[in-house]
């Protein structure tokens, strides 16, 4: 599976014959190139996926993050693993996400915002990394936290969310291959704004369970909360799977904006990767498990 | 109203650039103020011409149209306010400058929406009479037409004075719609449109207790 994008073909981006502030406003155009039936998966640019962030530690605005996380100091940076695992202790990110295991995973990444990307991810699946802590029986869900330092995350100052950002993962969506600790994209290490130095990738799940500068790891037997659940239950559940069925309270999700592309593309049941993981969901209500 | 104010009114009248200015702003006041509001469209254009809106630009650029028609709508409405306050009358004529151009604004922030979408109509009709993020903004849209239309003199003869003013007291609704709608945009609106709800509120607030503050204001003369 390693280097792949399950599902639909992705070509490298080309050059175009537009002026560029035009490709901007118009778009790269011809996603439906070569006949297929589903649009084709470009790469999104090094420069989009490195400017147009959400990071809320570093303001509300997509520009922020790529303007003020570079005050963040990610060397050194350890990661607490505690709760029901064998091996607990505090990990230097090299130790936790071995270098010499890092593969590539080209994966589209859908926010909840309806806007998407296709990025080529370096890192080490998730599911590798947590069979070496050895996570006792009684692990059912791994929480995950961001660093909270508002000296560094000046964001952290207001009180958008229940700081530090939080997220989680049943064990078995943990474990699934798919999911990637990335350290590094376009085979260059994470800039600061991309979640330096470590952050989750779940391609399946919409883009805030992707949870950026990891500090903690926490094995439990019981659902952790996340920060955006705590902040509207309503509106941001546990689950977060792509689902085109299933609107936002405030806007659909059954198109989304392929940043570089000009209009909109359906949305595609787990993000497309449908195969892969609508098994972890059987006989869930994902109307109601959202 | 208050003796301070007219003390400072007439102090500033009294500046010797005064006549200079109050000149200027007779002769080609509403031309200056039109040209300051077009300041925000031009860079938005500029910025779009560069590639500088962004990984999304017909988006930011409908964000920037909406953030503009709003602060126009409360610049409309906070004229009257001022001049009851401050007894700036000089202030009238721009009600109207601010109220066109927030429909103008309003416009463009549809339009730019439409180019977001791919100018795809069920995608832009998606949700706009079920969804009360896009209904607020819709009947916002839809409450500035009427009053767009009877912004012209003719038409205030027309109406006459009284049904006129009536009338444009929609510029209120219009605004509440249109904070109610912002509000509800986007991920974390209701913390970005804070400050301009609050404004409003004030605004709003100050409408419904100045009749009573005036009589207050005027009893011990009389
Ligand atoms: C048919 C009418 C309208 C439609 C379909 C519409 C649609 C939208 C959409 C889709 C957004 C973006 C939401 C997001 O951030 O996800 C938005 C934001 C906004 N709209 Fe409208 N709108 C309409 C009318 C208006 C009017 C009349 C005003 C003001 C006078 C207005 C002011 C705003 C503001 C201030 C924002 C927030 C922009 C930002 O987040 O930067 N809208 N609108």
């Amino acid at each position: 599976m390693a280097g792949a994008v399950a599902g639909v073909g992705v070509s490298a981006g080309r050059a175009s014959a537009m002026p560029a502030f035009l490709e901007r406003l118009l778009g790269r155009g011809g996603s439906r190139e070569g006949g297929s039936a589903l649009p084709v998966d470009t790469q999104t640019s090094y420069e989009d996926v490195t400017t147009y962030n959400n990071f809320y530690e570093f303001g509300l605005g997509k520009g922020d993050p790529a303007k003020h996380a570079g005050r963040m100091v990610t060397r050194p940076w350890h990661v607490e693993v505690s709760g029901e695992v064998a091996h607990p202790g505090i990990y230097a990110v090299d130790d936790l996400v071995p270098p010499r295991d890092v593969v590539e995973r080209i994966y589209r990444m859908r926010c909840v915002e309806a806007w998407s990307m296709v990025i080529p991810w370096n890192g080490v699946p998730l599911g590798d990394i947590i069979r070496r802590l050895k996570p006792t029986s009684k692990a059912k869900f791994v929480a995950f936290e961001t660093l909270y330092d508002p000296e560094q995350m000046p964001g952290q100052k207001s009180p958008v969310l229940d700081w530090p950002y939080a997220e989680g993962l049943r064990m078995d969506e943990a474990m699934h291959p798919l999911t990637l600790i990335s350290t590094g994209l376009y085979g260059k290490d994470l800039l600061n704004q991309n979640g330096a130095p470590l952050r989750l990738v779940v391609p399946w799940k919409y883009g805030f369970k992707n949870i950026k500068s990891i500090v903690r790891m926490h094995f439990m037997e019981t659902r952790p909360e996340t920060a955006w659940e705590k902040s509207a239950p309503h509106e941001y559940g546990f689950y977060a799977n792509v689902n085109p069925d299933v609107d936002h309270p405030r806007w659909s999700q059954k198109r989304e904006h392929r940043i570089g592309e000009f209009g909109q593309r359906p949305t595609l049941m787990f993000n497309g990767y449908g195969e892969e993981v609508a098994s972890l969901y059987t006989g869930m209500d994902l109307a109601r498990s959202f | 109203m208050f003796p301070w104010i007219e003390a400072f009114n007439a102090r500033v009248a009294s500046l010797s650039f005064f006549p200079i200015i109050a000149s200027i702003h007779k002769r080609h006041g509403q031309k200056l103020l039109s040209l300051v509001c077009l300041l925000p469209l031009l860079g938005s254009v500029a910025e779009g011409l560069m590639g500088q809106l962004g990984a999304r630009p017909w988006f930011r650029a409908m964000g920037e149209m909406g953030e503009i028609a709003l602060a126009m709508l409360i610049a409309c409405l906070a004229i009257t306010p001022l001049v009851q306050a401050f007894d700036w009358k000089f202030l009238y004529p721009w009600r109207r400058t601010f109220g066109l151009f927030a429909f103008f604004y309003a416009i463009l922030h549809v339009l730019a929406r439409a180019m977001d979408l791919g100018l795809d109509l069920g995608a832009i009709m998606e949700g706009m009479f079920t969804n009360p993020f896009l209904l607020t903004g819709f009947l916002a849209f839809l409450v500035m037409v009427p009053l767009a239309v009877t912004s012209t003199k003719k038409m205030m003869a027309t109406l006459g004075g009284k049904r006129w003013r009536l009338l444009h007291k929609l510029t209120y609704v219009a605004a509440i719609l249109a904070i109610a709608h912002a509000l509800m945009a986007g991920k974390a609106g209701y913390i970005n449109f804070l400050p301009q709800a609050v404004i409003l509120a004030i605004l709003l607030l100050w409408r419904l207790v100045y009749p009573t503050l005036r009589k207050a204001m005027q009893k011990p003369q009389g």
